[in-house]
């Protein structure tokens, strides 16, 4: 069994599951509101909650996480009152629980982010500058300039490699910076947004589109 | 320059910059109340350079991070929501604090490094490959609790998270069924003495707590002593302070009456003038003699930092501190990449 750890409102992740309902299921945060986890540390024996029911940690192979942090306002069945320190303490188990599981974890959590060790963009500006890369302003001062959505290309990163679908043709030198950056994430998933006019680096994500070809690297990983 | 960021009140921050003083150190505190300064940071575009950050044109070696979120800086002095000190305020610790993460100075602490107590049970596995940790248990079960209840004899309550919370004793009969609506950590109750241990680079004070309540910091007939600790705790402690990238560390411990020291948690902004043996301050002189060492050495000992988050321990000298019960040689190099490097590789 395969866990996506998804925001409710992820349409993404509930169609992936949808398309394999034998093999992977959603876990959102309410599920972290459910009876039935139980994880001791140093075990490996836990029993967790997904999509409603409850299951052992003996039946998983792999997880993928979508979730940054356990987002207060998906914790419907709380009273109002208690859900910002659920949601703290939500964040908290997840990130431990996720991060000490034996089956591979996509992207490994850390206590900054269940996604992966949170970065300022002004640290990705940083290292891309030292790689000779050039930035936006945007990327240091994210307040004061914008890029309209139209002017930036993304690209994803898996493992160090640029994942390369059709429309990333002709722009080698972009998946060139995608791939130096991608050497220096934590992260093993990752994507980079470049202006389309001077590839000036812009942006930075932990959890990219999981379009039709990053699904199959990120499940070829986990198989 | 030292640069002590937080608030002027803050008796952490003042106690540092008294034994700074003392030391006739350059240092400023950065009030999270006053306007900020001019920061000019420098953009590095090779491995090696020559120029530098600054603040109000003075270049910086070393920081003490207390930071107090903007929100709560803006509560308590008014200021409006939309309001420009609240925006200027904002933007300057977001700056600051993402360069403090690569930039060559000594860091007490960064706040990559501090992260691994946002989550007990994430440091716990941690600290457990040094010392013994207790049996810990997160659950939304009442079944479950109520087993390991049974299984531990006697069980406490305390948050997950970094959110602060007053450590009790369950009491299966009217705790138990709440559970199911959270993920509730519980840990089995160690008999014992509250010691908490301060690692300061690579120099450890312990102060031994005498209480008979659970969590001894609510206990105002708490007794605090200073207190000498094996060599070979002491030398673990540093290696575990040193793992988590944390010059400054407090380690709670419950040492049993069989001399079992079992760890409880690392703080990693610890409130250490509580436990200091007034009026001495050794704890606070041992960080201003490492602040001292960053001010005086070299800059860019390290080469633009990306992944340098936690190297930043580069003070070579031991503290002189008088009052050191336990000096230890620490590994030869920090760790050379972050928590989370650190974490997979294990």
């Amino acid at each position: 069994m395969i866990v996506l750890v998804a925001s409710v409102t992820d349409d993404e992740a509930g169609g992936i599951a949808a398309g394999h309902p034998d093999e992977i299921v959603v876990l959102t945060p309410l599920d972290l509101c459910a009876a039935g986890w139980a994880a001791e540390l140093g075990r490996h024996d836990s029993m967790f909650v997904a999509d409603g029911r409850t299951h052992h940690e003996a039946d998983l192979t792999g997880i993928v996480t979508r979730l940054a942090l356990v987002p207060e306002d998906e914790l419907l069945v709380l009273d109002p009152a208690d859900r910002p320190y659920a949601a703290c303490e939500a964040t908290a188990f997840l990130a431990w629980w996720l991060a000490t599981r034996r089956c591979p974890v996509i992207n490994e959590p850390h206590p900054t982010s269940l996604v992966g060790r949170r970065r300022h963009p002004i640290e990705w500006a940083h290292l891309a500058e030292r790689l000779g890369i050039p930035t936006h302003p945007v990327l240091r001062r994210p307040g004061d300039r914008t890029v309209a959505a139209g002017d930036v290309i993304w690209c994803t990163v898996f493992d160090g490699d640029p994942i390369v679908p059709q429309c990333m043709v002709g722009h080698e030198q972009i998946m060139e910076r995608a791939s130096q950056l991608g050497e220096y994430a934590t992260q093993r998933l990752v994507g980079f947004a470049f202006t389309s006019e001077t590839g000036e680096l812009c942006a930075t994500t932990a959890t990219p589109p999981l379009d039709h070809q990053t699904w199959k690297r990120v499940m070829a990983a986990l198989r | 320059m030292i640069v002590l960021f937080g608030t002027a009140d803050d008796p952490i921050l003042a106690a540092i910059a008294e034994a700074l003083e003392l030391r006739s150190v350059g240092h400023r505190i950065l009030d999270q109340r006053c306007a900020p300064p001019e920061f000019r940071p420098h953009i590095c575009t090779q491995v090696s350079s020559t120029s530098e950050s600054t603040i109000d044109g003075e270049p910086v070696r070393g920081v003490v991070l207390r930071p107090v979120a903007v929100a709560d800086v803006a509560a308590a002095e008014g200021w409006a929501p939309d309001g420009p000190e609240i925006a200027a305020a904002a933007q300057f610790a977001s700056d600051f604090l993402a360069h403090c993460e690569f930039e060559p100075w000594t860091v007490i602490n960064r706040l990559s490094t501090q992260a691994s107590n946002l989550s007990k049970p994430w440091q716990l596995e941690h600290i457990n490959r040094w010392f013994d940790v207790p049996r810990t248990l997160v659950t939304t079960d009442a079944s479950a609790a109520a087993a390991f209840h049974a299984s531990c004899g006697r069980i406490i309550v305390k948050s997950v998270s970094a959110v602060r919370s007053i450590v009790r004793e369950v009491q299966p009969d009217r705790d138990l069924a709440s559970v199911a609506h959270c993920p509730t950590l519980f840990q089995e109750r160690i008999e014992g003495v509250d010691v908490r241990v301060h690692v300061v680079g690579r120099s450890v004070f312990a102060t031994r707590m005498t209480s008979d309540a659970d969590d001894y910091r609510y206990d105002t007939e708490t007794r605090r002593e200073s207190m000498a600790v094996p060599e070979s705790i002491a030398h673990r402690c540093v290696q575990l302070s040193d793992s988590l990238g944390l010059l400054l560390a407090g380690c709670d411990f419950r040492v049993t009456p069989s001399g079992r020291w079992v760890c409880f948690e690392v703080n990693p902004s610890p409130a250490f003038t509580y436990f200091e043996p007034r009026p001495e301050t050794p704890i606070a002189e041992a960080v201003a003699e490492l602040l001292r060492d960053a001010d005086s050495g070299p800059q860019g000992t390290q080469p633009g930092g990306w992944s340098c988050a936690a190297r930043n321990g580069s003070t070579s000298k031991e503290s002189s501190s008088r009052h050191t019960t336990s000096t230890v040689s620490s590994n030869a190099d920090r760790m050379a990449d972050t928590l989370a490097s650190r974490w997979s590789s294990s």
